[in-house]
């Protein structure tokens, strides 16, 4: 088979990265080790001390943490809506990036949740929110939502696997330890690229793409609503269900960008991950940019416009105390992508991973100005003489936790491009295969994939009938 | 002369250090000071609320453990009719029963003292209280849709015979769960008078409600109550909690609807894609059958 | 007032004070002439100075209440006393800031200086307006939204009014805390000498504290199956606040027992921040014809009287 000759050929070109270590990696692998294991010292202190080490006190109850929460979460559920909406729509061009984006949701979705039980007085009780769980709460919405979630994207994640999974058991000329091989044989689920097989597979996918949206969206917007159910002047929003997804999609975007940036030069992918997808993502970030400022500008301008006292103390502060955080995350974090991908003279690979990098940051410091400012102005004044009573600051170790988070993101993402080649050689090697098809056929493409699909639809349900 | 006034002022001397150290030694003892209070209760017998305090520097202190005795005096004579030991808020009581006979003066005067004999440095103290027998007797009617309250008063005189109250206020209390609430005056003249109870009063669950009818502070006959059970409250239906709402345990309907149809319509689609994979695995066993 | 009590409510009282008087001789034998200063950080107990018969001060342990006798478990303490429905009506016409009620709260809560289940604000709507002190308990609300998203059901809205913590069931993820619009739940942040009581533990007392955990003002359902007040109900000299049951229309101060329809109608009584829906059990007098005026209120410890230097008011007193 043509197709297969490709996809072996295509594997061969990365399985270097699979077969060896450099010492830069285990340099890096090191380096990232220590800052976990630095964020596990400072979690074990903060359990054997009490939350009274964090910055956390009555009135801003939570910090930081909610904070590395929603940003996680938020990056999670962009890998799945990028991914899964290419694949939906059978982007062209989706093929080199689909395995960053599906990796960068399942290693955030991993990431994200250890926040929130950062937040938990008592870890030891974790168990009860599912002996006895209170359907009112958003909280138990969030739990059941990520734990759906997370099979979801297990599922979804395997599927995209599973076809190169078997090309890796196939390959002859993979130089692996027996065990990893094994490894492979069983993940690879017997999958032999028969056209039933095939089919079921691409069927699925397609199911599960359209899955993945959905709960992402849902998801997202539970997590929007754990704030908005409150009275909160600053969370009692309408709109935070899906200004929360925007700026989630927004944010995880840029997390690809950033992660496609990396790949391309430690991996040289430039063959693949070339300027045309940094473009097209950039696109999708600049689009995102709009959107969330829009929202933002709703958002906020509809709390100046009216003169609500409590609404009018927290836009006082974001433009007082919190000047320059607002300013770097509403203005620069929205206005810089739209200027980079708006212009084409700008849009080079390095100016949109600038881009996407401040983004990122910039989504980070919104996150905070939603949460903290908005608890350090409640609806009874705050009459204390304790400093750290009345402003909240992030101490080291929620500092050291977060950037251990990071660090974990990073690491397991750096193993989990050590197990999987970092481009889905079947799916690349599939849309070159299309393409050929389609230029020696002089057909338009998009009829050519819509016929393909048919006639494979066509070939599924005759199995089907056999069987 | 000189001699003598020398003398003069050494015996000043001594005399106003006398006093002075005689002042010091009283200091060191500590006054006490006893408060009663008696009330006449329903079954008619008699209850006597003592509170003991001492000076000290932080004020008056209760108290504690201290025999108090209390005697019914009359015309210079006086019996022992019982003791009570103070508690940690100094305060102890003796009820006495309406069997109970007090000595009485010739106008029919009882006097009731509660004493504190003193131990060591702290000085004892007495209170007394008076109070003349009166025969009270509350009734309670009903009529159409007006309840009444009728109250008879009478003192006993010298000679066994009754006399009708004159002109006296007797209070009236409906009880809470920590306190009396005052729910108006009844003017008892010619020994009757009448209360008309008002309509808006709950009562508890079923609409009881403990009246009380109370003489309070009277200078002849001291403090005297007496209680009767009344159906009259017109108590409403309470606080209901709803029984599925956002903060009951319970939760609403709609939501537990909603929340399996989204779980079933996701859940389903990923058992879909489950049982897909399965059969990817026996296609493969199928394809080496062959 | 002993004579105040119901006969039930006067023979259980009397069986505890012979109760108490059989394990208070046997202390008093041990403590008499025993004037010793008491480390308030590791006070066994409650200790009360008093006069012994011949005149000694000394200080005994305050009544040790048997709690078994009147415990009310986790569980028991989802059921609310029956037919009642508590409420509080606070009467800042009167209040001075005096703090009686925070004190005794945190005595009998075990709480450390800092943490007030009661606390004493100084509000000011605008800045032409009059200060006014405001004591801010829980407002036990009957539409409570700390018990709507609380994900376990370690806080619930109990029959008769009142919202209560389990300290045992709250894994302490604060929620509850950001659900509630009046500051009333405080987190206890840090093991500390005040969590560790021993007593039982039932969410009726909310002692001992536990680490990790939300905690509040309870509105004391232990004093009140005991026929008595919450702690600050009763410590305030200024009668401030009343407390009883909507239901049966009564409440009082401890002084004055009065209609709770007729305090709130004559008085205009009102609850704070109505509009939020959330339906408070606390209800404020407005503080009109005042029997103090509001700088009787800084007569406090400069600690407690610079949490109030951002009110426009303290700011304008200290221009002048």
């Amino acid at each position: 088979m043509e197709s297969n000759k490709r996809k072996q050929e295509l594997l061969k070109e990365f399985l270097p990265q699979l077969e060896k270590t450099s010492f830069a990696w285990f340099a890096w692998v090191a380096f990232l080790l220590i800052a976990i294991f630095f964020a596990i010292y400072a979690l074990i202190l903060q359990i054997l001390r009490g939350h009274i080490i964090t910055g956390m006190r009555d009135n801003v109850v939570w910090g930081v943490y909610i904070v590395n929460f929603i940003f996680f979460m938020g990056i999670s559920y962009a890998g799945a809506l990028v991914s899964g909406s290419m694949h939906l729509f059978k982007t062209s061009w989706r093929g080199p990036i689909l395995r960053i984006a599906e990796l960068t949701t399942i290693v955030a979705l991993f990431i994200g949740p250890l926040y929130i039980l950062l937040c938990i007085g008592r870890l030891d009780r974790l168990p009860f929110l599912f002996m006895y769980p209170r359907i009112q709460s958003p909280i138990t919405w969030d739990v059941i939502a990520i734990t759906t979630d997370l099979f979801g994207c297990l599922i979804y994640l395997y599927l995209s696997f599973i076809r190169d999974f078997a090309l890796m058991r196939d390959s002859k000329d993979i130089k692996l330890p027996k065990w990893r091989m094994n490894i492979y044989k069983a993940l690879a689920l017997g999958y032999q690229d028969t056209p039933t097989q095939r089919n079921r597979i691409k069927k699925v996918t397609d199911i599960m793409s359209a899955m993945i949206i959905a709960i992402a969206i849902i998801v997202y917007s539970v997590l929007a609503w754990i704030f908005s159910v409150t009275l909160q002047p600053g969370w009692h929003s309408t709109i935070f269900g899906p200004y929360f997804v925007i700026a989630a999609i927004f944010s995880g975007a840029g997390v690809i960008l950033i992660l496609m940036r990396v790949f391309r030069s430690i991996y040289h992918l430039e063959k693949y991950i070339t300027k045309k997808h940094f473009v097209g993502v950039g696109m999708i970030l600049m689009i995102l940019s709009m959107f969330f400022a829009y929202f933002t500008f709703s958002e906020y301008l509809t709390k100046w416009y009216g003169s609500k006292k409590l609404d009018d103390n927290l836009i006082q502060i974001l433009f007082t105390r919190y000047f320059w955080h607002f300013v770097f995350s509403n203005y620069v974090g929205t206005l810089l992508p739209i200027i980079i991908m708006g212009i084409p003279r700008f849009r080079t690979i390095n100016s949109i991973t600038f881009a996407a990098v401040v983004a990122v940051v910039a989504l980070w410091v919104n996150r905070y100005l939603i949460v903290v400012p908005t608890l350090e102005t409640p609806y009874m004044p705050i009459q204390d003489i304790r400093p750290d009573w009345i402003l909240y600051s992030a101490t080291w170790i929620e500092w050291s936790l977060t950037f251990g988070g990071i660090a974990m993101f990073c690491f397991l993402f750096t193993l989990a491009a050590k197990i999987v080649p970092i481009i889905p050689v079947s799916e690349v090697a599939d849309a070159e295969l299309e393409m050929s098809e389609v230029l020696a056929h002089g057909q338009d493409s998009h009829e050519a994939t819509r016929t393909k699909s048919i006639i494979k639809h066509a070939a599924i349900k005759k199995e089907d009938h056999d069987q | 002369m000189i001699n003598k006034t020398r003398l003069f002022r050494q015996s000043l001397i001594v005399l106003l250090l006398t006093i002075v150290a005689s002042f010091q030694l009283m200091a060191q003892e500590t006054a006490s000071s006893i408060e009663l209070k008696a009330l006449k209760n329903s079954d008619d017998s008699r209850i006597f609320n003592v509170k003991l305090t001492g000076e000290s520097e932080a004020g008056a202190v209760p108290v504690f453990e201290a025999t108090v005795d209390f005697y019914t005096i009359a015309e210079g004579k006086s019996e022992l009719v019982g003791s009570a030991v103070t508690n940690k808020e100094g305060k102890a009581s003796l009820k006495l029963g309406k069997e109970t006979r007090y000595l009485k003066s010739k106008e029919g005067v009882a006097e009731v003292k509660t004493s504190f004999k003193g131990l060591g440095k702290l000085i004892g103290s007495e209170a007394s209280v008076k109070f003349k027998e009166l025969n009270l007797q509350v009734t309670l009617s009903e009529k159409d849709t007006s309840n009444t309250i009728h109250v008879k008063a009478s003192s006993i005189g010298p000679n066994g015979e009754m006399i009708p109250l004159k002109e006296t206020n007797f209070n009236l209390y409906v009880q809470g769960l920590f306190s009396k609430l005052k729910i108006g005056e009844c003017f008892v003249d010619a020994g009757e008078g009448t209360f008309e109870f008002p309509n808006n009063i709950p009562g508890d669950e079923n609409g009881n409600l403990k009246i009380f009818v109370r003489l309070e502070e009277n200078e002849d006959y001291g403090e005297i109550e007496k209680a009767e059970n009344a159906k009259w409250g017109n108590h409403r239906s309470g606080f209901a909690e709803p029984e599925r709402s956002l903060w009951s345990s319970g939760a609403p309907i709609w939501m537990i609807t909603t929340l399996i149809i989204l779980l079933a319509g996701v859940w389903s689609h990923y058992i879909y894609a489950i049982v897909q994979l399965i059969k990817i695995r026996k296609e493969d066993k199928k394809i080496e059958q062959k | 007032m002993d004579d105040s009590l119901q006969n039930n409510k006067n023979n259980r009282r009397k069986f505890l004070r012979i109760s108490l008087l059989t394990g208070l001789s046997a202390v008093a034998a041990k403590t008499v002439f025993a004037d010793i200063p008491v480390d308030p950080e590791n006070e066994p107990g409650e200790m009360v100075t008093l006069l012994s018969p011949d005149g000694q001060l000394v200080k005994v342990p305050k009544e040790k209440i048997n709690y078994m006798e009147k415990y009310i478990s986790p569980e028991a303490s989802h059921q609310g006393i029956p037919h009642r429905k508590f409420v509080m009506v606070i009467d800042l016409a009167k209040c001075k800031n005096a703090r009686k009620c925070v004190e005794h709260c945190q005595k009998a809560h075990h709480l450390p200086p800092q943490q007030e289940f009661m606390k004493v604000y100084l509000m000011q709507e605008s800045e032409e307006a009059a200060p006014y002190w405001m004591p801010k308990p829980c407002f036990h609300c009957d539409k409570p939204l700390c018990v709507s998203v609380c994900p376990v059901g370690a806080t619930y809205k109990r029959s008769d009014g009142i919202v209560l913590i389990d300290n045992e069931r709250c894994i302490g993820c604060k929620f509850c805390m950001t659900g509630c619009p009046y500051s009333a739940r405080q987190f206890n942040w840090a093991d500390s000498p005040y969590l560790h009581v021993d007593q039982p533990y039932s969410p009726e007392t909310s002692v001992p504290g536990k680490e990790g955990t939300v905690s509040k003002c309870d509105f004391c359902p232990d004093m009140i199956r005991d026929g008595k007040m919450p702690h600050c109900v009763t410590a305030c000299p200024m009668g401030v606040i009343y407390f009883g049951d909507q239901l049966e229309d009564i409440v009082t101060n401890g002084d004055e027992t009065i209609r709770f329809s007729e305090l709130i109608t004559s008085r205009s009584g009102y609850r704070h921040l109505e509009d939020l829906g959330t339906k408070p059990s606390v209800y404020y007098l407005p503080p009109v014809n005042r029997q103090f005026p509001v700088e009787r209120g800084f007569d406090q410890p400069d600690e407690i009287n610079q949490r109030y230097k951002d009110v426009p008011f303290v700011k304008k007193m200290h221009k002048n």
